[in-house]
């Protein structure tokens, strides 16, 4: 079966597929222009988009406003045509010899195994981006960790494909082939074109040329808590055939390179760049993309195993250790997290309460008086289930409990509270050990014993 | 994996540099001193009968609590595989003392 421009009209003028097609036409260029969707018109009669400054006037022609399509279907077929006919992506040249297999579905196995292997070449080459820049070989470093960055956004994209081929979201219309699952559309993903259609940069039909890396990375950090709290400024623009030159002097690795870069190798032209990369762009480079294989890593694999929760583990590590290895490099891009001997303890701490068992809920305890103390501020105690007990832990007070029931974990973690807390009172200040001193401190923010020494029972 | 007698376990801390403070009806604290101070590195032990024996849930538990990594750790803690000294360096390395 082929799809065409009308059926992909019919497809998306249904009502909840609009509300989606709605929101995507609001971040149209001529939409964001006229600043109001209410300004957004379609003419009856052209099926043009214009704006009310325009003063379109057509021969028999009605100006629609995008506000009545929500509730009138032959707008919002008008609107679905202009938009389908201006994004329909037509597949040309190689593509073509694909289009015979567009309702062909790509199994999800096929992508969860593809995701995992760029995953692990992105790891191998964060791997040797480190040893490099170890080695002082900065410029080598940091292009490696770019390539790396390259395989993780290839995998963002193809795992997208992967988890929503039931959703809307990234069902943009190509000729010749229904919604869903294609080989085209995986394909495309592959080579992150899609992104063309995020950014609006150009038409989605202008060719096939590829987005520069940091124009991807620019538009997919939105999706990631880990560039959208940390990254505070662009990411250096860096071409990869110039950084080739730069890096190897030669072109005989570049053919081996070349299967991790997402470049057109037709109009790609290797000339020498201005100036190299420094100490500290480099560890920027490699930084974050040890940050982006830790958020990411997850894309790679889909179900929850041994193996995802190392990788998620080793790169955790791999970042912190590399992070407070150079610490002295003041990074411009790249905040660093400052964490003090306390907190270093209690994040220690609270990730080795997973041995404990499942979490099964996390309770936040008001500030209360109890026989034995008083809570001055909330606190959350986790509670986790293991093999025969519960155990109720206040993480940032490094306290964990055990309870044949629940209650009885939590009872139990609150009395240890207040006794810590009345022990320390108990104890002359000069007896006690810095990490004590700072402990009992964390403790008596949170609370007050009953019967401590200030008590007037 | 073999269950530790609590027995086992109080005796052990004895030897390890822990002290045994505050008892209470129920259960004892065991606070870790380094130099004559006492640290913020305890545990409490039931004294009920339903925990006579440790089993590997209490145990990790404890480990925890000792800010061991592993219970066999923990197992060495109690056999004397692992020393006092052997102890404090660990703590040490992890930047707790």
């Amino acid at each position: 079966m082929k799809w065409d421009l009308q059926d992909w009209v019919n497809y998306y003028v249904v009502e909840d597929r609009w509300s989606w097609l709605s929101n995507m036409l609001a971040g149209h260029p001529k939409v964001y222009e006229a600043g109001k969707l209410t300004d957004f018109l379609v003419c009856s009669a052209c099926k043009g988009f214009f704006v009310t400054q325009e003063g379109h006037s057509c021969p028999g022609g009605q100006l629609l406003s995008f506000h009545d399509a929500k509730y009138d279907e032959t707008v919002r077929r008008a609107f679905v045509h202009e938009w389908v006919g201006s994004v329909i992506y037509e597949p040309k040249g190689r593509f073509k010899e694909f289009q015979h297999c567009s309702a062909q579905v790509i199994s999800h196995g096929f992508i969860e195994s593809f995701c995992q292997k760029l995953l692990h070449n992105a790891d191998s080459l964060l791997n040797e981006a480190i040893q490099l820049f170890e080695g002082g070989h900065h410029a080598r470093a940091a292009f490696l960790a770019l390539l790396a960055q390259e395989e993780l956004v290839r995998m963002y994209w193809a795992h997208i494909e992967g988890v929503n081929s039931d959703g809307r979201f990234y069902q943009f219309p190509i000729k010749g082939c229904a919604p869903g699952f294609t080989f085209q559309r995986f394909y495309l993903a592959l080579r992150g074109l899609r992104l063309k259609s995020w950014c609006y940069e150009k038409p989605f039909v202008e060719g096939l040329d590829m987005m520069d890396h940091d124009a991807k990375l620019a538009v997919v950090k939105i999706h990631t808590p880990f560039l959208t709290t940390s990254l505070q400024t662009p990411l250096v623009t860096l071409d990869h055939f110039s950084k080739y030159e730069l890096l190897y002097g030669d072109v005989q690795r570049l053919p081996e390179l070349l299967r991790y870069i997402d470049l057109d190798c037709r109009s790609g032209v290797l000339s020498t760049p201005d100036s190299g990369i420094s100490q500290r762009e480099a560890f920027d480079h490699i930084a974050l993309t040890c940050g982006i294989l830790h958020d990411w890593a997850e894309h790679g694999f889909w179900s929850w195993s041994f193996e995802y929760k190392r990788f998620i583990d080793h790169a955790q590590k791999r970042y912190q250790q590399f992070l407070d290895q150079y610490n002295g490099i003041q990074s411009e891009v790249f905040p660093k997290p400052r964490l003090t001997p306390g907190d270093k303890a209690i994040l220690a701490f609270m990730e080795s309460l997973e041995d404990l068992g499942d979490l099964i809920e996390r309770r936040v305890v008001y500030p209360a008086q109890t026989p034995k103390g008083r809570l001055l501020t909330p606190v959350t105690i986790e509670i986790r289930h293991g093999k025969k007990y519960f155990f109720a832990s206040i993480a940032k007070l490094e306290i964990v409990e055990e309870g044949e029931t629940s209650e009885a974990a939590v009872k139990n973690c609150l009395d240890t509270l207040f006794q810590v807390l009345k022990s320390y009172e108990n104890t002359p200040s000069e007896q006690l050990s810095k990490g004590a001193s700072a402990h009992w401190k964390r403790l008596q923010v949170v609370a007050a014993s009953s019967h401590g020494r200030h008590s007037t029972k | 994996m073999a269950v530790i007698p609590r027995s086992d376990l109080e005796r052990a801390l004895a030897q390890k540099g822990f002290r045994e403070e505050g008892a209470g009806r129920d259960h004892r604290f065991w606070w870790f001193y380094h130099q004559s101070q006492k640290t913020h590195i305890f545990t409490k032990i039931p004294r009920g009968s339903g925990y006579r024996d440790y089993s590997d849930d209490l145990l990790i538990k404890v480990k925890q609590q000792l800010r061991l990594d592993t219970v066999q750790q923990l197992r060495d803690l109690v056999s004397c595989t692992m020393t006092e000294q052997d102890y404090i360096d660990h703590l040490e390395a992890k930047g707790l003392i």
